[in-house]
């Protein structure tokens, strides 16, 4: 067996995260398959595939291409070309008109990338399967902050180009990978009925708690809090796309009535523990603004319950439900356009009846 | 009494499950047969999954539902990035007697541990734990022996005879005969999602025949012919 075929191979029977977890919209099995057998691949086509060679350092990037073109329709790479384009068009702008923006551009590329790198779920099986392993993450990596450093050097900010060159260099730096339980202190505040929000913490912890600690305490500037509570929101709503089983589901509440009411106020009481002390914050320092700071806290909590009901409309088994993900993108969008935030609550309103059913069909033995 | 009437379940066109009337009295009954002939559709059905709607599961006489019976299912999925004691939480003794949990010092789950780092074995032992939790008069356990350690049988073996002496009435399903000939009073023999057979505690000596019948003499055949055809 060639070499490829054999990391293709171990790739599929160690349930590679890479694949796994790097996309998770796609089955393992969709983007394996066409590593083997490439979609209307004939068979004199299979020597060209046997002919990358599994141990050379770009075999990440080839893999990631594999996926990229496995998962993306067609106009997919063109549209990621121009996004590449844009950004390096952009960021060469920003740092030719402000050159102080270059340090805050190079470092957030880096932590970027490093927080990437330290969290990588693949880490462990491409240490175990990939020859030279570090050389591949890197490679990998320089492509990732290719734009950035184009952006840089277009900008003539070289210093702060080799800066995020310094990604590159990461997969030789440890890991300090924590296996234990995130936030143990925080998650007890969280009623067990809730565990999406456990499991929200146990993934975005200490984030999560940082970005809300700044927005308390830059709750004197306008706009910033708001911003930064926000995204919590956002992991918050991130935290409805992943299905639990079955067991969980019916241990939660006795019916599907009961089981939205409990999750929809919980979700809403939750994120009004959150939005509340930056809110009033925000309006003692800007009073005039109250009303804002009023349908941006509704906004936000219809949006958390519209993930909530969504889920349940939606709701397999241990699925993740990332199509809802449009859905969300638009209840989004209404819910931070100031006079529009009725639209997610109809939203909400709308899917609540399909919620209603859909879990039925689980709960339904408790009809007879 | 468990009383099944007129169960059907069809995949498409394809009934995999016809049982017209079954009766099971009340202890520990296993229920074995080769791969695809319907433990788990039987077990779903009874759950009140995929059954048809004219279908009667009845316990002492009455619709048998989700407040009466615990399902431990085949596969053990988690919700990601929670911790076994976590996993327990949800699932709330219907009385303070039966703390389930006490029963870890035997099956040594880490409770306080992500659940995603659990072994297989753990995984199933913790389902195992939140459907003694739920204290309830039906247990439904779909292959519970899978994954486990010979120790953890043992333990699983005691807990389902106890629960049969409080009056419990457990189904098992295993491909594993031994725990089931071990704990199970009547072990009934399912064949293309019907009940051909059943065999009483202590009398289970033509089981395995009645089982693998069909299949000895064709696996007689095709060795033989295979080895026949390496010879040439």
């Amino acid at each position: 067996m060639d070499a490829l075929a054999i990391t293709c191979v171990a790739f599929r029977n160690a349930r590679c995260p890479i694949i796994t977890g790097a996309s998770r919209a796609v089955s393992t099995a969709t983007l394996i398959r066409p590593l083997v057998y490439p979609r209307g691949a004939r068979h004199r086509d299979f020597p060209n595939l046997v002919a990358m060679n599994a141990s050379a350092s770009s075999v990440l990037l080839r893999l990631r291409w594999l996926q990229l073109r496995s998962a993306a329709p067609g106009y997919g790479v063109p549209l990621m070309a121009a996004a590449a384009v844009a950004v390096v068009w952009l960021l060469s702008n920003a740092v030719l008109n402000d050159a102080s923006r270059a340090p805050y551009i190079a470092g957030g590329a880096v932590l970027l990338v490093s927080g990437l790198h330290q969290r990588r779920a693949d880490l462990h099986f491409l240490h175990r399967h990939v020859p030279r392993a570090r050389w591949a993450m890197a490679l990998e990596y320089g492509v990732l902050v290719l734009p950035v450093l184009l952006g840089l050097l277009l900008g003539t900010a070289w210093a702060w180009a080799v800066v995020v060159l310094l990604a590159c260099a990461l997969p030789w730096l440890p890991v300090v990978r924590s296996s234990g339980v995130r936030a143990v202190w925080l998650r007890k505040w969280v009623p067990a009925h809730l565990f999406e929000y456990r499991s929200m913490l146990q993934s975005t912890y200490p984030w999560s708690l940082l970005l809300w600690l700044a927005a308390v305490a830059f709750c004197w500037l306008p706009l910033l809090p708001l911003f930064l509570v926000g995204i919590v929101a956002m992991m918050a709503v991130g935290a409805q796309e992943q299905c639990e089983p079955r067991a969980m589901l019916l241990a939660a509440a006795p019916d599907a009535r009961a089981l939205l009411r409990t999750k929809v106020l919980g979700s809403a009481r939750l994120m009004l523990f959150v939005l509340l002390p930056v809110l009033i914050g925000a309006t003692i320092f800007q009073p005039q603004w109250w009303w804002i700071h009023v349908l941006f806290g509704m906004g936000m909590v219809v949006l958390v319950a519209y993930a909530v009901v969504l889920k349940y409309a939606h709701y397999r088994p241990n699925e993740r439900l990332s199509a809802n993900g449009v859905n969300m993108g638009i209840a989004m969008v209404f819910s931070i356009l100031p006079g529009l935030s009725l639209v997610p609550l109809i939203m909400l309103l709308s899917e609540l009846r399909n919620a209603r059913v859909n879990l039925t069909t689980y709960f339904h033995a408790h009809h007879h | 009494m468990l009383t099944i009437t007129d169960l059907r379940c069809t995949y498409g066109d394809k009934t995999v499950l016809d049982i017209p009337q079954y009766t099971l009295a009340p202890g520990v009954h296993g229920i074995v047969g080769l791969n695809g002939a319907g433990k788990t559709t039987l077990l779903n059905a009874l759950y009140g999954f995929g059954r048809n709607p004219t279908a009667k599961v009845q316990w002492k006489g009455a619709d048998m539902f989700h407040g009466n019976t615990a399902f431990q299912e085949a596969e053990s999925f988690f919700h990601p990035g929670i911790t076994g004691a976590e996993y327990l939480e949800l699932f709330m003794p219907t009385s303070g007697a039966n703390d389930a949990q006490a029963l870890n010092a035997l099956l040594e789950v880490p409770l306080d541990t992500l659940i995603s780092t659990y072994s297989t074995g753990m995984k199933r032992k913790l389902v195992l734990l939140g459907v003694l939790r739920l204290d309830r008069e039906v247990v439904l356990l779909d292959e519970p022996v899978n994954g486990l350690d010979l120790a953890s049988v043992r333990v699983m073996e005691a807990i389902v005879r106890q629960l049969a002496e409080h009056g419990r009435t457990v189904l098992i399903t295993s491909h594993v005969l031994g725990p089931l000939v071990a704990t199970c009073d009547r072990i009934h023999l399912l064949e293309a999602g019907a009940f051909t057979r059943s065999f009483e505690r202590g009398h289970t000596d033509g089981l395995e025949e009645a089982l693998f019948a069909d299949l000895d003499a064709r696996t007689q055949a095709v060795v033989a012919g295979w080895a026949n055809t390496r010879e040439r």
